[in-house]
């Protein structure tokens, strides 16, 4: 069963790559069997988590307050029936709701507040504190729109944040060779696959 | 010569790039890898935490990014299991579960590790960052069964769990915004240490939490996962595939260096003309 499941991803992976030579049948199926295979796994799961978290302790338990979040959960399917579709805004506006309180409680106490006091309390002990604090204070004065050139002292405020600007950019390289790097460690991984596994000729 | 660069079939680029990455893999060179603060951090701090202890491993590995996250994983995992420190590990990614099976196939056996007893795979919750919340919250009551559905009441590692508190780090493996999630909703309300395996994708905005010492300690992509191979003196497929990488990178800047020099140059022609 091993071997099977070995000669399947390997004649998969090779497929999925194939797209790199040009577009063909093999890519092709590959990619809808794995859409396929990603959705039918989700289903499966969502049904479970259902089932094991909603269904049976309400059935076997008797906890009826399970049936609140299950009745939202059946909203939702009104999208498929035009006329009680504004029932399917119930469910989805608590979610949203839920999901904007918990971002909003998340990002003031571990972002907003907790890299500010850190960025404060930076020491210039070291020459990275000095390029973070520059650098914080570059691309903030980057995002001040409220001075002009003629205003007084304005064309310094510009040049600071044409620093920032500067700046910027080198962040965002540095995100694209982050990138770069990802990307060739899923093909390095790949490669370990078919030349370690399926044909098995790289050193141990 | 400058025309031949700039219509280069990107098919010969793909073919180059993988050979370059197939020699290292098939003949090491050995590259020097330094180790960067964050990952010496990372391992001196799990290498301190003392045996018996309990840690939660908070999984959102996939398919697209097991490439990275799970070597990060697996020598994560084989250091806590050298030590004697009970894992607690759950999903928050659909494909999640799988590698945790797939994990503990791989050592428990050599460390004599048993379900239940020394650790304990959780099913995966659906929600996100509500999922997390939850984890944070209350997770003696979020989770009542083990990934094979076996009740978790009566299991001797789960009955000496009350609340996230009762682990002596966290850790969340994952591509996307998970780490973000257990800083919110785990380290700063219950200051539970926490550590973050990310993709590389994702360090630079990673990085300031490790620098405000929110976390202490980060893994950042296949190098994170080979240089706590090297630290741990575990050698395994990350560090394997580490000259690999670094050729690849050095093939992609001959390919800038290439192109910017043919476009400047072509610029100038152009000029002349």
């Amino acid at each position: 069963m091993d071997t099977i499941g070995i000669w399947i991803a390997a004649v998969l992976t090779i497929a999925v790559y194939s797209f790199l030579f040009k577009e063909n049948k093999m890519f092709t199926f590959a990619e809808h069997l794995f859409l396929g295979l990603a959705v039918g796994h989700a289903a499966v799961l969502g049904y479970q988590n259902v089932m094991n978290m909603a269904v049976n302790p309400l059935v076997q338990k008797g906890q009826i307050t399970w049936l609140i979040p299950l009745l939202g959960g059946a909203l939702l399917f009104t999208r498929l029936f035009p006329p009680y579709a504004w029932l399917s805004r119930i469910p989805l506006g608590f979610m949203m709701g839920v999901a904007a309180g918990l971002s909003l409680k998340r990002a003031i106490d571990s972002e907003f507040w907790a890299q500010a006091a850190a960025t404060v309390n930076l020491g210039l002990n070291t020459l990275d504190n000095v390029i973070y604090l520059v650098t914080v204070v570059a691309v903030l004065v980057y995002f001040f729109f409220g001075v002009s050139e003629k205003s007084p002292g304005g064309a310094a405020v510009m040049n600071v944040g044409k620093l920032g600007q500067y700046l910027m950019m080198i962040a965002f390289g540095a995100s694209l060779g982050s990138t770069i790097m990802a990307r060739l460690s899923l093909v390095i991984g790949r490669l370990q696959f078919l030349f370690g596994t399926w044909i098995p000729i790289l050193p141990k | 010569m400058l025309n031949t660069f700039m219509n280069l079939d990107r098919r010969v680029i793909y073919v180059v790039l993988l050979v370059v990455l197939f020699i290292p893999l098939y003949k090491p060179i050995g590259l020097p890898l330094p180790i960067t603060r964050e990952s010496k951090a990372t391992y001196e701090f799990i290498d301190k935490l003392p045996a018996d202890s309990v840690v939660l491993m908070i999984n959102s590995t996939g398919p697209s990014v097991e490439a990275e996250l799970y070597p990060q994983t697996l020598t994560m995992a084989r250091h806590l299991m050298s030590k004697n420190i009970k894992i607690v590990i759950c999903s928050l990614a659909v494909e999640a579960p799988r590698y945790n099976t797939k994990l503990f196939e791989r050592w428990a056996a050599e460390y004599k590790y048993e379900s239940g007893r020394d650790y304990v795979i959780l099913p995966y919750k659906a929600g996100g960052e509500t999922a997390m919340a939850a984890i944070g919250r209350d997770i003696v009551s979020l989770y009542t069964t083990d990934d094979n559905n076996k009740p978790l009441a009566g299991m001797p590692l789960w009955s000496r769990i009350k609340s996230v508190k009762d682990f002596t780090c966290v850790i969340d493996i994952g591509g996307g915004e998970s780490q973000r999630w257990m800083l919110g909703h785990i380290q700063a309300p219950h200051k539970v240490p926490s550590i973050a395996a990310i993709t590389a994708v994702i360090l630079a905005v990673t990085q300031p939490y490790f620098s405000s010492g929110q976390l202490v300690g980060m893994l950042s992509g296949l190098n994170g996962a080979a240089e706590y191979e090297l630290q741990s003196k575990t050698p395994g497929p990350a560090a394997a595939g580490m000259d690999a990488q670094s050729l690849g990178h050095m093939w992609i800047v001959v390919l800038v260096l290439i192109g910017n020099i043919a476009y400047i140059a072509s610029r100038s022609q152009t000029k002349k003309k």
